[in-house]
């Protein structure tokens, strides 16, 4: 069961990725970049650590990877209200 | 026809204006209608006439005009235009927009990827633009 | 150390969650409704991680946790696509 909704969730965040990448491509605001890429990087966290390590969410690099994807995201909020728009 | 053009017609505030406030080609029209006759009773018979839609499609494009300050009610049936000095002035640069460069404005219209773009980065936004 | 960095995973889901709502109530537009509730449970299941380690160290979670996340995610998609208009 656990590895079926992994799979479900892996694909789901390629998914909502996909839909903020087309949204920076659209708009070019690297807002939607940083969720882009947070969202894979989830994706692809929870598949590729499965194998490795299992359920476990103690082992570092879980989590490590998880800081990182979440920095994006306060990143891009820090990002988007500092200063005046830039469109890129 | 250049695309580049389009995009670089378009001020960004009144871009954004157009995403988050402009719904549909059918609500600029009747913007534009009200616009028209400044002041005066327009009855939703007229705007159902004028726009070549229903009735009951003409009463939901009043009914949002209304909710966004643009008209107010006048009398039985009518409204007529109404809004603040501030929504006003963005009113006539968009109506300008969309005589001048009227495929750019459509397609700012219905572009829906835009649109949702603008409304989720928009909610990120701490402090509200004006 | 772990549940430090998950706390602020959920404080982060949960930032985010106030933004949206925040933005859906000012607009009413639909998307950010889907998004808001989406990261209302990403912050749920980033909570679970911790309640798991801390709270209740016999029994897993992972399902329920890993059940919260799909939901969100699913929840995020059906904005993405049905709304918009």
């Amino acid at each position: 069961m656990n590895q079926m909704l992994i799979g479900a969730i892996a694909a789901a965040s390629l998914a909502a990725g996909l839909f903020f990448f087309r949204f920076w491509r659209t708009t070019r605001d690297r807002f939607f970049l940083l969720f882009a890429l947070s969202f894979w990087i989830e994706g692809a966290n929870r598949v590729l650590l499965y194998e490795s390590a299992g359920l476990d969410d103690d082992a570092p690099v879980y989590y490590v990877i998880r800081l990182l994807a979440y920095g994006l995201i306060l990143a891009a909020i820090i990002d988007k209200n500092r200063g005046p728009r830039r469109r890129e | 026809m250049s695309q580049a053009d389009d995009s670089e017609a378009i001020p960004d505030d009144l871009r954004r204006f157009v995403l988050t406030s402009i719904p549909s080609v059918p609500f600029m029209e009747a913007m534009l209608l009200f616009k028209a006759l400044p002041g005066r009773p327009v009855a939703t018979k007229s705007v159902a006439a004028r726009l070549y839609v229903g009735d009951k499609q003409a009463a939901a494009l009043v009914e949002q005009l209304r909710e966004a300050r643009i008209v107010e009610p006048a009398g039985e049936g009518a409204h007529r235009y109404a809004p603040d000095a501030t929504l006003a002035a963005m009113l006539d640069r968009i109506a300008h927009a969309y005589v001048h460069d009227l495929i750019g404005v459509t397609r700012l219209i219905h572009s829906r990827t835009e649109r949702m773009a603008q409304q989720f980065a928009d909610a990120f936004k701490f402090r509200k633009d004006p | 150390m772990a549940a430090l960095i998950y706390s602020l995973c959920a404080l982060t889901c949960a930032i985010c969650t106030g933004l949206l709502w925040r933005g859906h109530s000012r607009t009413r537009f639909r998307l950010l409704f889907w998004a808001a509730l989406c990261f209302a449970m990403l912050t749920v299941s980033n909570a679970l991680v911790v309640a798991d380690r801390i709270f209740l160290p016999d029994v897993s979670l992972a399902t329920w946790r890993l059940a919260t996340t799909l939901a969100a995610l699913g929840l995020l998609l059906y904005g993405l696509i049905w709304e918009g208009e």
